[in-house]
């Protein structure tokens, strides 16, 4: 298979993921353990970006980000600057300061799913009024998720490995 | 690392990046619309988040008839022994009659009120991180909707619109902190506000605060929307589950089951247009 054609069809795998992760996410289903819910498009992002370039992986952080902001009901563009920027600090980090191992992705993704479920209970919850409901938010809700996400690296982490590390 | 931010790659990049944040940022800060991208997004997968709605819809049914299945014997049983209770229940038949005409009552709320112009949509894509159940229907200002205008369905009130796309808006409900609606006790005539949080969402219900300890709130009442705010009065919101003594002040409150499930809409109506609407210029 020529180089042309693999990037195509890491490409395509790549779409076919994301869109899956975030309309099953965003239809109403779950696979929930009591409160904690998995964002599975931050993990598979993660991963994404500890292989690929740092342009490919900031924009496709900012695709993303726009793309959950259209179905999302956190406010008026939140997803596309919480993800751009988050893409943006792993591309980084995972270029320059990890290795490109399981253990750095677990970090790298535990960092990430924190920093966003973080940013989230900033701007949908910490001032929103309910503040024992705010507090719940970030410790039930957000911490769970936040660890939650992280195992699904594990997948996604070999998956792109196998994509996009030996086509660089 | 300093070669990446001095590459003539990451300039065009960051010139894209800092133009999409740019453009974002001055819709957070002026708009209540979507920006323009995440609309063009939002409008252009909105038949394949249809689609997934749909998909998610026939999966729920068959796990829905895989359980009935297993449960049906046990309910049997159930109902066995309630046949029993039921009997002693008849006594109140009467009383029982004259609650269901006030809920007919509530049904009939849109043929009361010759003044709404409604607009219907359905739902197709559910936030499963909102614990306030929060969804996006398929509808926007294309169909004349406008932010702050109430959604609901034929069982009661369910939210409002908070952000609007051209073809599609995003709904908040009344399970929210975010939101605060003037409501009245419908057989005690007390009126109070009526808003989310997150405990109460967990459980499904909303909270009917600021009664006075005086009010002759009883579980059970209906409870509607009151006129103030954004929502037409009249409304129907749900019936009082549980009251309880406000921890901070010396007030009252009551916890409130919607009349609608927020986790089991499918299809809503928005209300586009009734007198004494409040609209951007009153705001």
């Amino acid at each position: 298979m020529t180089d042309r054609k693999k990037t195509v069809l890491t490409a395509i795998i790549n779409t076919v993921l994301f869109a899956f992760l975030i309309l099953f996410h965003y239809s109403g289903a779950d696979i929930k353990i009591f409160d904690a819910n998995p964002m599975g498009a931050l993990a598979l992002l993660v991963a994404f970006v500890m292989f690929s370039s740092e342009s490919a992986g900031v924009i496709t952080g900012m695709i993303i980000g726009v793309i959950i902001d259209s179905v999302s009901s956190t406010p008026i563009g939140f997803n596309t600057i919480t993800l751009t920027l988050i893409s943006f600090g792993a591309t980084l980090i995972s270029h320059y300061l990890f290795n490109r191992n399981l253990k750095s992705a677990l970090v790298l993704c535990l960092l990430c799913s924190a920093a966003y479920f973080t940013a989230r209970w900033l701007i949908c919850f910490a001032f929103a009024g309910d503040v024992v409901g705010s507090f719940t938010y970030l410790l039930r809700y957000g911490a769970g998720s936040a660890i939650y996400t992280t195992v699904f690296v594990i997948p996604f982490f070999y998956l792109e490995k196998k994509l996009l590390f030996k086509a660089r | 690392m300093r070669f990446f931010f001095k590459s003539r790659q990451f300039k065009i990049i960051a010139a894209i990046v800092g133009a999409v944040m740019l453009l974002t940022l001055i819709f957070i800060l002026t708009g209540t619309r979507m920006a323009p991208h995440t609309d063009i997004l939002g409008t252009l997968s909105a038949p394949f988040r249809s689609a997934a709605a749909k998909v998610q819809e026939v999966a729920a049914d068959i796990a829905a008839t895989y359980n009935e299945g297993n449960t049906l014997m046990l309910e049997n049983a159930e109902l066995s022994a309630k046949i029993d209770e039921l009997n002693g229940k008849l006594a109140d038949y009467e009383k029982m009659a004259a609650e269901n005409e006030t809920y007919k009552k509530f049904l009939g709320i849109k043929e009361e009120h010759k003044d709404f112009q409604f607009v219907s949509a359905s739902l197709i894509a559910r936030d499963s991180d909102d614990p306030y159940s929060g969804f996006t229907i398929n509808k926007g200002s294309m169909s004349d909707i406008k932010k702050h205008d109430p959604v609901i369905t034929d069982s009661g009130i369910v939210g409002y619109i908070t952000e609007v796309g051209l073809t599609s808006s995003k709904v908040t409900t009344v399970l929210s902190p975010k939101i605060t609606l003037g409501a009245i006790d419908n057989r005690s005539s007390d009126s109070g506000i009526v808003n989310g949080g997150l405990e109460f969402s967990k459980k499904g219900v909303c909270v009917f605060k600021n009664l006075a300890r005086s009010s002759a709130v009883a579980i059970g009442d209906y409870v509607s929307t009151s006129g103030e705010g954004i929502f037409p009065a009249g409304l129907p919101i749900g019936s009082i589950e549980f009251i309880g003594t406000d921890n901070v002040n010396s007030s009252i409150y009551a916890e409130i089951k919607p009349f609608t499930d927020m986790k089991e809409i499918r299809d809503v109506m928005i209300i586009t247009s009734f007198d004494g609407q409040i609209t951007g210029k009153d705001e």
